[in-house]
């Protein structure tokens, strides 16, 4: 298949991505279905735009700085909060419907680590009202087609510009490229290199693997956002919305700890210093069941009916009714802060390789704030979509495409060997190997020797990655999955390592301390990581 | 740990597998390809509720694998209703295809109207859908007739419902046989983010249809009975409330219930009407049965006509509100759900005849036969019962009681389809019958004389020379016992 643009992953960013690049024809290939599999539907809570005018850019922008520790990128960051409240409205022209105030004007609730109400929303099912307006809004368009159940394995890259990638089918086992004249990732984050974690199933970090591999750098790697509000055991989301709303939290002496680490900003303080005074409490005893409570009770029935529909229903399944008792809620992996290197114009340092929404870096610094990553999906995805259709318009269409047989047989002999074998490892056991161990030392509170044992496990489990034995579609794709995992693992790890300070999400026991020296960004590619001071001086 | 077993089809070929007890199917398809090596290849994502990749036919019934914990027992296959690309996964192609037939985005120019928290009440009761399939996995229209199902009228209505949408959904929908719906609320009964897609989608669609001059010829049949008459039927000979007394009072009396007569009870279906007063009056309730009530409007509720449905409610209101008594009991499915569900500003009590005669029992005399039982829709679905007429039913000694393949399978009449969509009516009906016949039953017993009438009918059409089976109504059969 031959293309103008070819975007990897139909969540919110590549929807949009796609909507922007409509003149051209273009293929969204996605891992599991369109809207479905990003984490973009999931997303509950809000969408930060300046809209009301007794707030301006120059708060959002100082408020996201903050949050992310003055690490951001200052010039993405202006981008994104300028460009958010246009986003916003082009969302309503695709079919979404934001909630109103009785005046009409879009209504706006509180969200953590934020010096005004910003954050838009729809009930608590934000994410599924914008993602269902871009599919709705994509439906009309003839010239993007959908392929869903399709892994991208590789990136096809000649001479440092991308002309595409190679796919698996997960259903029928097929490889197959698409190419293309410009290429965009848009694959989200890897939230389930963690055991425990809000993210679906596909979100590995498929796109920070296949971009390190053909020499794309990455930042921020170190950076990933525990939600301090998951739910225990599975990790599934309970909407920062929970404590905008009033939600309070309560350790299993009903001490409102809060005031212990943030006296001033209590439940909605940024999400990395919630989520370790979370950990603190459950690891020094004071939890309960492997969390503490979250209790919404004293608020109204109506208030939790109508506002916080979603979180009402998703413990009523569970036998809780959040209306008459609290819930119980742990930290859970959340959001990637780093990602793919990219510029104004969402490029890469290869040449037709583009990238939007999670699977970038550099926006949301040391840490997101809530309501952010829905206007990032909106504003960088419109933008990657622009820079993609121009790249086509000076480039042309795509004549002659690299002969990529010489990758597939080669691809192909690997699993032949590996599905041909009578023993060997079972993926599955290594895929929970590697969870158990991103847990245990690279998670919420790390220390060089924890990291150091990280990644000595690492290197000993792709070592067992040579000697697995596959069998179906099934593990193949497991397969593909845990090369992406181990790359992503060992980038966070080594990231993690080297920074040897706290800072936002990055919490070393051995170094708590934020210093000056680290403001700035770790970019790790192929060569290896260095260090970029950061030139913003505005704090 | 304990363990449960369950079942996975593949190929066509079911095989049991151990899993350990308390976790999703979601988790246990998991388990099942990593501990067991099966490689069984299935769709999910979010494992939330939130995205509906994960639907499939779990114990006969759409479910999401991650919000469905697993018993044992449990028998998991392919979403029913769709074809199998492989394994657990099925092919959506055709709902792609039909959703983008149907214009299925905003239309709009120019900038954005102001919109008010009032007029995004009604889009958001119908947006929360996450395409997850299962309501047209079951959706017997869908099976039976060229509807395209419950998640279409969904969307279209979350468009006509949109301030800011110029298309004419109205039309639309007519044109995509709107009016084939049975209201049988089997799609609301699967919904997983529990859409109430028939009061909230369907009707108010055809209500705004109607409005806009799209409806069915035969409905407005109906219209003019009831505007004639008060009764959705026309007048054949005397009616039930022309020859009975006003009160039936019993000795010892248990309960005094006023009742509500129908539609059909009172113009075509007198004699049931009498067994009912046999009966009741037997389980020591004593009835009054006020002369001056009217059709329940169900029939105009059904088919979008609200503003004559309105009036009806309001004459019987007047009517029954005043009257000292300990409630007011149905014979019909369809009244039953319409004055529960509709009839929000009355001041009495709503039971059904099976729900009364379960609760004040009463020995009855033995009787030789074999029956089974039809479920209503409107008292399935539409008012939760199911369990007290097949409690009634096995009270009586000797009767052999079976179950039918599919007993709350919609048998077609309902919605207005019988009157407006005879032929889609019989389609539907025709399957309902097969499996009456398959039960070896000498009786189909049910509750409402719609599903009676139309099941009666439907038996006669269809009836391939085999054993003959009647249909009676539950008060006709328990009149022998008595």
């Amino acid at each position: 298949m031959i293309t103008d643009i070819l975007v990897i992953g139909g969540g919110g960013a590549g929807a949009r991505c796609a909507i922007e690049c409509s003149d051209k024809r273009v293929v969204m290939a996605v891992k599991g279905l369109f809207g479905k599999s990003g984490c973009t539907v999931m997303a509950e809570g809000g969408y930060n735009a300046v809209l009301d005018p007794r707030d301006d850019f120059e708060k959002h922008f100082r408020d996201t700085l903050k949050g992310g520790c003055y690490i951001n990128n200052p010039k993405l960051v202006k981008i994104l909060v300028e460009n958010a409240p246009k986003e916003l409205r082009n969302l309503e022209r695709f079919g979404a419907l934001f909630d109103r105030r009785e005046d009409g004007s879009i209504a706006q609730r509180p969200f953590g680590g934020q010096s005004f109400s910003r954050t838009c929303y729809s009930g608590d099912r934000t994410g599924h009202e914008i993602m269902t307006s871009l599919m709705e809004y994509t439906s009309k368009l003839e010239n993007v087609t959908v392929l869903e159940d399709v892994m991208a394995v590789k990136l096809i890259v000649k001479e440092n510009r991308c002309y595409g990638a190679i796919f698996l089918d997960l259903v029928e086992g097929r490889l197959f490229p698409i190419y293309a004249t410009s290429t965009v990732l848009a694959t989200g984050g890897a939230g389930q290199i963690y055991p425990i974690t809000t993210n679906p199933l596909q979100k590995v970090g498929d796109g920070f693997a296949l971009a390190y591999w053909e020499g794309v750098e990455l930042i921020d790697m170190e950076m990933v956002q525990f939600h301090p509000t998951g739910m225990v055991n599975s990790g599934i989301l309970v909407t920062e919305a929970v404590r905008g709303e009033g939600g309070i939290l309560y350790n299993r002496y009903g001490e409102r700890f809060m005031a212990k680490y943030d006296r001033e900003r209590m439940e909605l303080s940024t999400r990395d210093v919630v989520a370790r005074a979370i950990y603190r409490e459950i690891k020094e005893g004071r939890g309960i069941k492997g969390g503490v409570y979250l209790d919404v009770s004293h608020l109204g029935d109506e208030i939790i009916e109508e506002r916080l529909e979603t979180t009402l229903r998703q413990f009523l399944d569970i036998g809780v009714d959040i209306r008459r008792e609290p819930m119980i809620v742990a930290p859970t992996a959340h959001h990637f802060m780093g990602g793919v290197r990219i510029n104004e114009r969402c490029e890469t340092n290869i040449e037709g390789l583009f990238a939007c929404g999670e699977v970038t870096g550099g926006i949301h610094g040391a840490n997101r704030l809530g309501g952010n990553a829905l206007a990032d999906t909106q504003v960088f995805g419109a933008i990657a979509g622009r820079s993609a259709g121009e790249f086509v318009e000076d480039m042309g269409t795509l004549r002659d495409p690299v002969d990529v047989g010489g990758i597939i047989s080669r691809i192909k002999r690997d699993l032949r060997e590996k599905l041909g074998r009578e023993r060997g490892y079972s993926i599955h056991s290594l895929i929970r190997d590697l969870k158990s161990t991103m847990w245990d030392k690279v998670s919420i509170v790390r220390e060089e020797r924890g990291l150091r044992s990280a990644l000595s496990k690492i290197d000993l489990l792709k070592e067992h990655l040579e000697k697995v034995r596959l069998r179906g579609v099934f593990e193949v794709q497991r397969y593909f999955e845990f090369k992406s995992m181990l790359t992503v693992a060992e980038l966070v790890t080594r990231c993690a390592l080297e920074r040897r300070e706290s800072r936002g999400a990055h919490y070393r026991s051995d170094y708590p301390e934020t210093r000056e020296e680290w403001r700035g960004n770790l970019v790790v590619s192929r060569e290896g990581i260095r260090f970029i001071r950061s030139s913003f001086e505005g704090n | 740990m304990e363990w449960v077993a369950i079942a996975v089809k593949r190929k066509g070929i079911l095989k049991s597998y151990r899993v350990p007890e308390g976790i999703t199917v979601l988790e246990a398809l998991e388990y099942i390809n990593s501990n067991y090596g099966e490689g069984i290849l299935y769709r999910a994502s979010c494992r939330a509720g939130q995205c509906g990749s994960c639907a499939m036919t779990i114990n006969g019934e759409p479910r999401l694998a991650c919000k469905t914990r697993v018993e044992d027992g449990m028998v998991v296959e392919p979403l029913e209703g769709f074809n199998v690309v492989e394994d657990l996964v099925v092919d959506r192609s055709p709902y792609y295809k039909k959703i983008q037939g149907l214009r299925n985005y905003l239309h709009h120019e120019g900038d954005i109207p102001k919109i008010t928290p009032e007029d995004i009440r009604e889009f958001k009761g119908v947006r929360n859908c996450i395409d997850c399939l299962c309501c047209l996995s079951k959706c017997p229209a869908r099976k039976f007739s060229q509807y395209p199902g419950p998640t279409f009228m969904r969307q279209l209505a979350r468009f006509a419902f949109d301030p800011r949408d110029r298309e004419d959904r109205e039309r639309i929908a007519y044109f995509e046989n709107l009016h084939n719906c049975t209201t049988c609320a089997k799609c609301v009964e699967v919904c997983p983010k529990e859409i109430d897609i028939v009061h909230r989608a369907i009707e108010r669609l055809r209500e705004l249809a109607f409005k806009k001059g799209y409806y069915l010829e035969n409905h407005l049949v109906v219209r003019e009975n009831i505007l004639k008459g008060g009764r959705s039927v026309k007048k054949e000979g005397r009616s039930f409330l022309e020859e009975v007394k006003e009160e039936y009072i019993v000795d010892n009396e248990k309960m005094r219930l006023a009742l509500f007569t129908g539609c059909l009870i009172d113009y075509r279906l007198q004699d049931v009407g009498r067994s009912a007063i046999k009966v009741l009056n037997a389980h020591g309730i004593s009835l009054v049965i006020p002369k001056d009530q009217v059709c329940c409007g169900s029939p105009l509720f059904r088919t979008g006509q609200r503003d004559v449905a309105e009036k009806l409610k309001g004459k019987n209101l007047k009517v029954f509100n005043s009257l000292e008594v300990d409630g007011v009991v149905t014979l019909c499915a369809g009244c039953g759900c319409t004055l529960k569900r509709d009839y929000r500003e009355r001041e009495f009590q709503v039971m059904d005849i099976t729900q009364v005669l379960d609760r004040i029992p009463l020995e009855y005399k033995p009787l030789d036969v074999k029956v089974t039982y039809h479920d209503p829709c409107h008292l399935r679905r539409g008012q939760g019962i199911y369990l007290e007429p097949r409690r009634i039913l096995k009270r009586i000694p000797r009767l052999k009681f079976v179950e039918m393949e599919i007993p709350d399978q919609c048998c077609g009449a309902g919605g207005g389809v019988r009157s407006g969509r005879p032929e889609v009516a019989y389609a539907i009906g025709r399957r309902k019958v097969r499996m009456i016949h398959k039960s070896g039953a000498d009786y189909v017993i049910t509750v409402c004389p719609f599903c009676e009438y139309h099941i009666g009918d439907t038996l006669k059409k269809f009836n391939g020379g085999g054993k003959k089976i009647e249909v009676m109504n539950i008060v006709s059969l328990l009149e022998r016992v008595v």
